[in-house]
């Protein structure tokens, strides 16, 4: 029989009386109601779950972590997750859980739990979609290139061989590497033309989708339709769901490649275990401006992508165009390398690709970096760790303009913490400098506007 | 930066109504599309985008305007909206490159949570992305050997 502590008698009856499994959390996170159904649900009694502290730490029970309300539940809000019936380790069946805050009084606070039990999809009729459309999945593999990587660039070098090895296993692997230089095009290319392609594929956005949707994507990935799930920045995940992804990626009897891609190893909250589970195999891709020498190959790879497309290709690309495009720092990378080729390509509608079809930008920033003359030979050198803190004080000025001086968001410009942010703003003595910036003269925290 | 715009291509104008009162709070561009050239032309537009997709009414059309849009323009996220719960279709516009699949039954709630989030991560992107444009060139210092 369920019983329930410290729930009001007409409460509990009405709780009791419900068809769903409904249970209870007290502030501490441990079970202070059960109803029967749950009981039910759980095969075990009341006595035995009352009390049970509800945590998603990886050594807790089960059933205890898959209680274990999420931290937007403890603040206040309302949520819905799916987690792995108890005690299983992968779904299906699966049990989706809405998460209530509750006060009963004005001491005494909890969380209501709903449980809605999901099963494996019942198997539908051997049901296939029409020919022309599976044919979409087919023009995939044509998509992704190894053109892409190769490189004679003593830091690329490496990445093709990589790639390839990577093609032949199906073990976790992680590709590293800056916004824009192709680590969502290399997993992609590893999957297509790799042991796993003849499944579909899945990418999951950590840091864009809300944690009831990774939840539902990771369900999926058991569903055995998927050959290679693409983790898009692990550190993003909650922590809840980096136990969940640990848990599927330690399951050894389903074929199914794991990939992720993230801006550096260390960033975001990534828990040391998944890092390494995730880093069987990583590839680091080398920023464009450190493989230059790759600009004419990568050039015709994107203007023969666009020709695909119905861009009419330049007849011929002046020599003055590739100048600039050899002096210009790309920081971002292949995407926008890609983005200036086909604008320019447009632009030239077919005839000759010269210096004036870039972008304005582009050009400025190119004439801007040439034109200074050179320091005289006998110039003392300024110390390095000057130099070093005139940068850091000019990216920091600039993440601080363009987030209309929010901290937090500055920080997550320049891929830091908060708190270190504030830090380098106090060691460098930058809040004075910030506030007479914002009032007196905007152009004074443009780049290289200070410095 | 240019406004956020969220692009529904449908052929109903059910979902676009489900977002209307999100978009209107946010101050997002609403555009529906029921054409693929006018649905391809908005997505084109600088800025940040995020593009749903009402899939169902005619398969081959839509499939080919998911293909196309991630072909041509991989960085703008796609969500799906449904009403077969299909799941090798399911599998099919993951493998297209849908961002996220969404499945009947649908609440509005929960399409427009998922765009707001996709939205706000979308304009974060982009500002990151124009963030480092500009600081990007003038760093070379601190790149170059010597």
């Amino acid at each position: 029989m369920a019983r329930s502590r410290s729930v009001s008698d007409p409460l509990s009856e009405l709780f009791q009386r419900a068809r769903e499994p409904i249970f209870i959390l007290n502030p501490e996170r441990r079970i202070r109601f059960v109803n029967a159904a749950f009981e039910q649900l759980a095969r075990s009694s009341s006595d035995n779950l009352i009390g049970l502290q509800c945590t998603s730490r990886t050594n807790a029970e089960p059933l205890s972590r898959a209680l274990c309300p999420p931290a937007e539940v403890l603040q206040g809000n309302e949520a819905r997750v799916r987690r792995t019936a108890p005690p299983n380790r992968v779904g299906p069946p699966w049990w989706e859980i809405t998460f209530l805050p509750l006060t009963f009084d004005a001491d005494s606070s909890g969380v209501l739990g709903i449980v809605r039990v999901i099963a494996a999809a019942q198997k539908k009729p051997s049901r296939s979609l029409p020919e022309s459309l599976l044919s979409l999945r087919g023009s995939l593999r044509d998509r992704f290139a190894l053109s892409l990587f190769e490189s004679d660039s003593p830091a690329h070098a490496h990445v093709p061989a990589q790639i390839q090895l990577a093609m032949h296993h199906d073990s976790p692997t992680m590709i590293v590497g800056e916004d824009g230089a192709g680590k969502r095009a290399a997993a992609r290319l590893i999957h297509h033309h790799g042991v796993t392609s003849e499944r579909a594929w899945l990418e999951i956005d950590a840091s864009a989708l809300p944690a009831w949707c990774i939840e539902h994507q990771l369900g999926l990935s058991a569903s055995g339709h998927f050959g290679a799930v693409c983790i898009r920045e692990p550190g993003a995940l909650p922590k809840d769901l980096q136990v969940r992804l640990l848990d599927l990626l330690a399951e050894p009897t389903r074929r199914l490649r794991w990939l992720a891609t993230c801006t550096s190893v260390g960033r975001g909250s990534m828990s040391e275990q998944l890092s390494s589970a995730l880093s069987v195999q990583v590839i680091h891709l080398a920023p464009l401006r450190t493989r230059l020498d790759d600009l004419p190959r990568l050039v015709q790879v994107f203007l023969e992508r666009a020709a695909k497309q119905g861009l009419k290709p330049p007849s011929a690309i002046a020599e003055e165009t590739m100048r600039v495009m050899r002096d210009y720092q790309w920081p971002g990378n292949l995407r926008e390398l890609d983005t200036v080729v086909c604008v320019a390509a447009a632009d030239a509608n077919g005839g000759q690709l010269n210096p004036e079809h870039l972008p304005a930008n582009m050009l400025t920033e190119v004439s801007q970096t040439a034109s200074p003359a050179p320091p005289p030979r006998d110039a003392p050198m300024p110390p390095l760790d000057q130099l070093l803190e005139d940068v850091e004080r000019r990216a920091i000025l600039l993440a601080l303009r363009k987030a209309n001086g929010n901290k937090t968001e500055a920080a997550q410009m320049l891929g830091v913490w908060r708190p270190r942010l504030i830090r380098r703003i106090e060691a460098l003595k930058l809040e004075s400098t910030e506030t007479t910036t914002d009032q007196d003269d905007d152009d004074a925290v443009s780049p290289g506007g200070r410095v | 930066m240019q406004f956020p715009q969220v692009v529904v291509f449908e052929s109903d104008g059910k979902l676009a109504r489900h977002l209307a009162e999100s978009a209107s709070s946010n101050r997002w561009l609403m555009r529906e599309a029921r054409q693929t050239d006018a649905c391809l032309n908005w997505v084109r537009r600088r800025g940040p985008v995020v593009l749903v997709l009402k899939v169902g009414r005619n398969l081959q059309r839509e499939l080919e305007m998911l293909d196309a849009v991630r072909s041509s323009l991989p960085d703008v996220p796609v969500i799906a909206v449904t009403d077969s719960d299909d799941p090798l279709l399911e599998s099919l516009m993951y493998d297209l490159g849908a961002t996220f699949v969404l499945l009947p039954p649908l609440r509005r709630s929960q399409l427009a949570e998922l765009v707001e989030r996709v939205m706000q991560s979308a304009i974060a992107r982009l500002k990151q992305r124009t963030f480092l444009l500009e600081l990007g060139p003038r760093s070379k210092m601190t790149d170059e050997p010597d």
